[in-house]
């Protein structure tokens, strides 16, 4: 038996690849299979030893073994020998014995080479038709809803800073300057306390605002209506906020032209997936099923012949 | 959050929108409107053989894109979609140039393929056993390097340049289709795998600077075509020559090199000469030294002085065999090095920034400890970890949930992206969004840490990291001005180091970390030493506060033992409080003890700036 052979199906056999297996990796793919004629015959070589070593050791690099391999004394050699000998037989031993058979580790080994390949199937399903798209489109609209987003920018006080009277003290002093100066959007960095994130927020989604002000500041700005005075202050993560708050749009659904792509590319997606479905379909539609007082899928949707 | 976010683009459209604003009150027109994007550049889907046969059949490289986007995909390995929880600002799909994309080429029987007749064998192989061996068993002998003459013809049908343009255009429409310039730059990228002397890592990551036009001008050079990094800038360089295309070659996993990432001589043994140091420092300004395979900044048996050197080690080569410490393993001593060389040919083959990516196998790009989803798509079901074999050289709980790659950039397009990774203003993070500013200079002074806008105190009167600083005037040491804000979704920071490396006049190399800036109002003891941060994690639940740390640190920090005769380099290391590890997360979700994990419960995620050199006057 090539040890070599189980090697290479070891799925830790790709950092092999980088190795130097060009030889075995060449006579593997040209030779027959020759299991079964010499099933009671076990040669023992340094091939078969040094791949015992690295299966064993469940590192694959054969110069390395190689020289393990011949630094060994005869007697290390003999009981290495030994150890390979008896795996071996019980390996063949086991598969006359029919052991492999019934054994749910071995049965996932299988299904999972079905699984790949399956997950090989064509992965370039047939193209859909514009009509096709729009109605996925409209089927799928929640995936492709615009959310709201917010534009304004903001004057910060420090929670961890020292201010005369307290940070809220600050804050209102600062929106009574803000508004007596008459502040405009790019004025803001002229004021307050360095923050850590961003000055200004543009069409910015309110997700990424609470990532970084806080939910509770999200939540207040999504609550407020857009103008042209500096309002606050609204706590934060860090410290208190005092905001000119421009321009807010609606959540809305988005023209199919703008999402055209997105939509491709789902359908896509959606298509190869549902091939993997329709071969797994398909294989077991080549076995008779009988369920007995249990209910099959069919069944319950209605459509089936239970 | 919807599709449409990816339209117009989650949080990177923010950045952009942010731009004309920015500028607009940015004191003087000086390139403090620099904006801060995070990337991915080494990341495996489908079209790289060993992501195929460790189970990532289905992740396309344009899903890989999608994803990072944005765009919810179907999980591999599980039967649901995902979506990532912040999309990224720029990407590369590097998958590896040798034998790229065979499976895929035989799941769809390509033509060009079938119509050899070692093509055809492979067929038969990929059938009987998909999954696995099969195909592998020719391509094994594509990674191998130069073939064997008796499989030469079999080399020239599998990966012929026809069946390798087909491959690389699969990636080129893929980056294309996803550029969404000011939103989301993707790259053109693959992976140069080669390994030498029975195991030991030299692969780069090679980005091209170009269009779909230009990419498709080229073909990407593998180990296959040769080895030796000579070799492949030889390429670079012939081929910008040809095309006009610029390239950078990103080396990671220097820690399991075995010594050769950064040697003293080249690959013929010959001590490096100007010419090999001019090159390497053209091609190669950048090392990734932190992802799933360990972190490659330093080791605790070689900096034995550093008490966070011990994160993240990894001491096993690619095929699993154990590697001892070695200096020509790590970014650090790298450094050290270059400097030696420098003063010896009068260049340095070794300044270069530094950047983290993940190195996932996935096609997702995840680096989040509590939303991992591993170096392979086998790993992805938990039951995998206490049920039946586990892998002995890549176990999930060895694999780290890292890193990324930070780019100060005036836009997010090819251009911009790929002029910050040029002039290293860059940097790299274990996986948190941690915003690093580093600037050098002489003069600055100790209220610019408090400015409001430390990028314009830095552009104005200083050169941020990456750069370069040369005559110290009289009775000044460099200062550097460093501003450091926490991830808003991440662990608080402990401090902000700084790493100094330099030779003395006997040309002796020496380190030095200096504690900078730190939370909670701690106190050096007698000795110098910055007690712990602590830690909050309980690990019952995996949950930690933010009741220790720091939302943000800044200081201007001046070379206390600085000589104006010595070169030296300065980087800067920032630390998190403690955070829990994806394998403790994994633990308490199987109701396993931590222990049996084999790896700590909690860790300090970090960021690593590039560095700014000093050197003197001749």
């Amino acid at each position: 038996m090539n040890l070599l052979r189980l090697l290479l199906k070891e799925p830790l056999t790709h950092f092999v690849l980088l190795g130097g297996l060009l030889f075995a990796a060449y006579s593997l793919v040209t030779e027959r299979d020759v299991l079964d004629a010499d099933s009671r015959v076990i040669t023992v070589d340094r091939e078969a030893l040094t791949n015992f070593l690295q299966y064993r050791s469940s590192a694959f690099e054969p110069g390395f073994f190689t020289a393990q391999y011949d630094s060994m004394s005869d007697e290390q050699l003999a009981e290495l020998a030994r150890s390979y000998v008896r795996e071996e037989a019980m390996a063949r031993e086991a598969s006359a014995l029919g052991l492999d058979k019934n054994d749910y580790v071995i049965r996932r080994r299988m299904v999972q080479k079905i699984e790949y390949l399956v997950a090989g199937a064509d992965l370039n399903p047939r193209p859909p038709t514009e009509q096709e798209l729009r109605t996925y489109f409209e089927a799928h609209m929640d995936d492709f809803r615009q959310d709201a987003e917010f534009t304004f920018t903001h004057v910060f006080v420090d929670a961890e800073k020292d201010h005369p009277g307290g940070m809220e003290a600050e804050a209102r002093r600062l929106l009574a300057r803000l508004r007596s100066a008459h502040a405009g959007f790019n004025d803001a960095p002229a004021y307050g306390d360095r923050f850590p994130y961003q000055r200004n927020y543009v069409r910015q989604f309110l997700g990424p605002i609470a990532n970084e002000l806080g939910p509770q500041f999200a939540a207040r700005l999504a609550a407020l209506q857009p103008g042209e005075n500096w309002q606050g202050p609204f706590a934060g993560n860090y410290g208190l906020h005092l905001i000119l708050f421009t321009d807010r749009t609606q959540a809305r659904e988005p023209d199919f032209s703008e999402v055209r792509e997105q939509v491709l590319a789902a359908v896509q997606e959606e298509r190869r997936t549902s091939t993997r479905e329709a071969l797994l379909d398909e294989l077991v539609d080549q076995y008779e099923l009988r369920y007995v007082g249990v209910p099959s899928i069919e069944s319950l949707a209605g459509n089936g012949d239970s | 959050m919807s599709i449409r976010q990816l339209v117009l683009g989650g949080a990177a459209v923010f950045s952009l929108a942010m731009v004309p604003l920015a500028q607009s009150v940015a004191q003087g027109n000086g390139p403090s409107a620099t904006q801060l994007f995070w990337g991915e550049l080494h990341l495996h889907t489908n079209h790289s053989l060993d992501a195929y046969i460790t189970a990532n059949t289905t992740v396309t490289p344009d899903m890989a894109y999608r994803y990072a986007r944005g765009i919810p995909i179907q999980q591999p390995g599980l039967d649901r979609k995902i979506q990532i929880r912040r999309p990224l600002d720029f990407m590369a799909v590097t998958d590896h140039a040798e034998m790229m994309g065979l499976f895929t080429l035989l799941n769809r029987a390509d033509e060009t393929l079938l119509a050899t007749p070692w093509g055809r064998r492979a067929m038969a192989a990929h059938v009987r056993d998909p999954g696995r061996g099969g195909a592998m068993s020719v391509t094994t002998a594509g990674m191998a390097g130069p073939p064997a003459p008796e499989l030469q013809e079999m080399m020239s049908q599998v990966y012929s340049d026809a069946v390798r343009s087909t491959a690389w255009s699969v990636e080129i429409e893929a980056a294309e289709r996803n550029y969404i310039p000011g939103t989301f730059t993707t790259m053109f990228g693959w992976e140069w795998s080669s390994v030498v002397d029975g195991g030991k890592n030299l692969h780069r990551v090679v980005v091209a600077n170009t269009d779909a036009e230009g990419a498709a001008s080229f073909i990407p050079y593998s180990s296959q075509d040769s080895q030796r990094p000579e070799d492949l800038w030889a390429w670079m360089s012939a081929t910008r020559e040809r095309t006009g295309v610029d390239f950078l070659a990103i080396p990671h996993n220097s820690n399991i090199s075995g010594g050769l990432m950064f040697q003293m001589t080249d690959s013929d043994g010959q001590p490096i000469s100007a010419a090999y140091a001019r090159a390497r420092q053209s091609w190669e300004p950048l090392v990734e030294v932190t992802q799933a395979k360990g972190t490659s900044e330093v080791h605790p048996e070689i900096a034995t002085n550093d008490e966070f050197a011990d994160f993240e080690i990894r001491r096993k080569l690619l095929i699993g065999t154990p590697t001892p410490a070695d200096e020509g393993d790590y970014a650090r001593s790298a450094l050290l090095r270059g400097l030696q060389i420098q003063d010896r040919t009068g260049v340095n083959p070794y300044n270069f920034g530094m950047i983290g990516s993940t190195d996932s196998h996935t096609g997702l790009s995840s680096v989040q400890e509590n939303d991992f989803y591993g170096k392979l798509v086998s790993d992805i079901p938990l039951s995998q970890h206490v049920i039946g074999p586990r892998p002995v050289i890549f176990p999930a709980w060895e694999m780290g949930a890292s890193g990324r790659v930070a780019a100060w950039a005036e836009e997010n397009t090819r251009a911009g992206i790929f002029a910050a990774l040029r002039r290293k203003e860059v940097y790299a993070t274990t996986g948190p969004r941690i915003a690093l500013r580093m600037f050098g200079g002489f003069n600055f002074t100790a209220a610019d840490a408090d400015a409001r806008d430390i990028a314009a105190v830095g552009y104005a009167r200083g050169i941020p990291m990456g750069g370069d600083l040369t005559a110290a005037p009289a009775g000044r040491a460099p200062e550097l001005l460093i501003h450091a804000v926490k991830d808003p979704l991440s662990g608080n920071l402990d401090r902000v180091q700084v790493v100094k490396g330099w030779i003395d006049d006997d040309g002796e190399a020496h380190e030095r970390i200096y504690d900078v800036a730190w939370s909670d109002g701690r106190q050096k003891d007698r000795a110098g030493h910055l007690p712990a941060v602590g830690n909050t994690v309980d690990l019952e639940t995996g949950l930690y506060t933010n009741s220790i740390g720091a939302v943000q640190l800044a200081t201007v920090w001046t070379d206390p033992d600085f000589k104006a005769d010595q070169a030296a380099f300065y980087y800067v290391r920032v630390l998190e409080i403690p955070t829990p590890r994806h394998s403790l997360l994994d633990a308490i979700a199987l109701g396993i003890d931590v222990a049996q994990t084999g790896q700590p419960a909690t860790i300090q995620e970090r960021a690593y700036s590039s560095p700014i050199w000093y050197t003197p006057v001749r």
